[in-house]
């Protein structure tokens, strides 16, 4: 089963997401900070990540550069969630291998599935 | 000597419906005000009308297939996916000659003997009054006093039998409009129960405070509703459609094929048409709706809800019963319709604001009036 990550303070988004993930055939665990994002990442070991930028404890950016700076997070693929879109990635982001952006208020929950199984081609 | 035959057990205690008695109070009242049927305003769009006597005209008027004819199913499809959020196939789709016999279609389509159906309180009465035709039981979750989902009393009345959560946003009678947040926790409760959830979004279209989410579109173990007798005024067309898990859906064509065999086919050419435009926008129900929480309040009432759809839920003054408040109203030519029917609570009337806003207006200064002389 392909396993999803879902990195996001929000609990509306995450859970909406998740239960939409689910739906589709996923495996999906969500953390609601940077901090329990890294830990669950290691854990969890998934195929792809959802990561929100604007997070209490550590941010979306502080939380990647900690799962890259770990050979199990090295080649997972990651999708981040912003409000603005690209621009409102800090630079800091451009050196760590995201692989695209979604901007939240412009995604149906089902559009996001279908970006990430484009992502891991599943479609 | 004949032996008189009385109707089945099932129907012997059967209510006769509320509405049926504001039908026959209104024969009597010469030129009423009327805001008690849930009519919307205006008749059904010329562009629908044409559709439907085309249709008539190229012969279109024979047997369709159960679940409906497959272009009307594929525009239903694209609407799901471009406005829910839903993404389904049209096999998953079934057409029905309104919402309400669909209902019954899908109680008997998921009910067994003894299954419990969670209705809220207040709600549209055929939820709850359908529920013993199918033999199952009926729980009410009270929604009062802000008419939004108790999601800890939902959790509290789930047992091992509940089958059924059913849902209604925009509601009617309370026009209170649900929370996407609440949504996907009832979704989450249901997921781990495995509970069905039936979602009427008939009145998704006429929402003034917040936005519309639709269940269906994060939990698959819904079954959503929608129609065409509200979003584009054809009430007395009878369609509606319901979509959901592919062995309901089934289940609900084969009874279609002996219980009714086809919704017309005429409606459905109609309502191809209907959905190839938006809906009217609702500026004027808008109006209508703050028109009615300014004037409510303004006579001392506590509005809740009224955020979509175009129902007003008040309680009335001093504790009156609803039936006598709308005795009251029904003196002074006003009709509304009593809250006990949809509720176990009798000090509640809804108002309806299909109307026009004069006749709104007429109705509210009564309420106004009759509430001073109370």
């Amino acid at each position: 089963m392909t396993k999803i990550a879902i990195i996001e303070d929000d609990p509306v988004i995450n859970q909406m997401y998740r239960m939409k993930f689910e739906a589709d055939g996923f495996e999906v665990q969500v953390a609601d900070n940077g901090t329990h994002g890294v830990a669950l990442v290691e854990s969890f070991v998934p195929d792809l990540i959802l990561l929100d930028l604007q997070m209490p404890h550590m941010n979306g950016a502080e939380a990647l550069a900690q799962i890259r700076s770990h050979a199990w997070g090295k080649k997972i693929p990651v999708i981040v969630l912003t409000n603005l879109g690209e621009e409102e990635a800090p630079a800091s982001l451009q050196e760590l291998e995201v692989h695209s952006y979604i901007v939240k208020a412009e995604f149906t929950p089902s559009q996001v599935v279908k970006k990430v199984k484009d992502v891991l081609g599943l479609s | 000597m004949y032996y008189i035959h009385r109707s089945s057990k099932r129907l012997r205690d059967f209510d006769s419906s509320v509405f049926q008695k504001i039908f026959q109070k209104q024969q009597t009242l010469k030129n009423p005000i009327d805001l008690s049927v849930g009519l919307p305003e205006g008749p059904t769009p010329q562009y629908i009308k044409d559709a439907g006597i085309q249709a008539i005209q190229n012969d279109l008027t024979e047997y369709t297939p159960a679940n409906g004819i497959p272009a009307l199913r594929e525009a239903i499809a694209s609407k799901l996916l471009e406005d829910n959020d839903i993404a389904i196939d049209t096999t998953d789709i079934t057409i029905v000659p309104g919402l309400t016999t669909g209902l019954l279609m899908v109680y008997l389509a998921v009910l067994d003997p003894g299954d419990e159906v969670m209705v809220m309180d207040p709600s549209y009465p055929p939820y709850h009054y359908l529920v013993p035709i199918a033999d199952a039981v009926l729980k009410r979750v009270p929604t009062l006093p802000n008419f939004q989902l108790d999601l800890e009393a939902i959790q509290a009345n789930i047992t091992d039998k509940t089958k059924l959560i059913v849902i209604n946003t925009p509601n009617n009678p309370t026009g209170a409009v649900y929370p996407k947040e609440d949504l996907v926790k009832l979704a989450e409760i249901a997921k781990k129960h495995n509970i069905l959830i039936i979602s009427d979004e008939m009145y998704e279209s006429f929402i003034y405070e917040g936005s519309h989410f639709s269940i269906g579109s994060i939990y698959p173990n819904t079954i959503t509703m929608n129609g065409f007798s509200k979003a584009y005024a054809m009430t007395g067309w009878r369609l509606g459609y319901v979509t959901g898990p592919t062995e309901i859906i089934k289940a609900i064509n084969q009874l279609q094929q002996y219980a009714v065999f086809c919704s017309s086919s005429i409606a459905q050419q109609a309502a191809l048409a209907a959905l190839s435009r938006p809906t009217l926008p609702r500026d004027s129900y808008a109006k209508k709706r703050q028109l009615v929480k300014d004037s409510l309040e303004k006579a001392g009432y506590d509005v809740q809800g009224n955020d979509g759809a175009y129902y007003t839920f008040f309680k009335t003054p001093q504790g009156q019963k609803d039936i006598d408040f709308a005795a009251k109203a029904a003196d002074h030519n006003l009709l509304l319709l009593p809250g006990r029917a949809f509720s176990t609570e009798e000090t509640y009337v809804r108002l309806s604001y299909g109307g026009t806003i004069e006749t709104v207006q007429r109705g509210l200064d009564i309420i106004t009036e009759i509430t001073n002389q109370a």
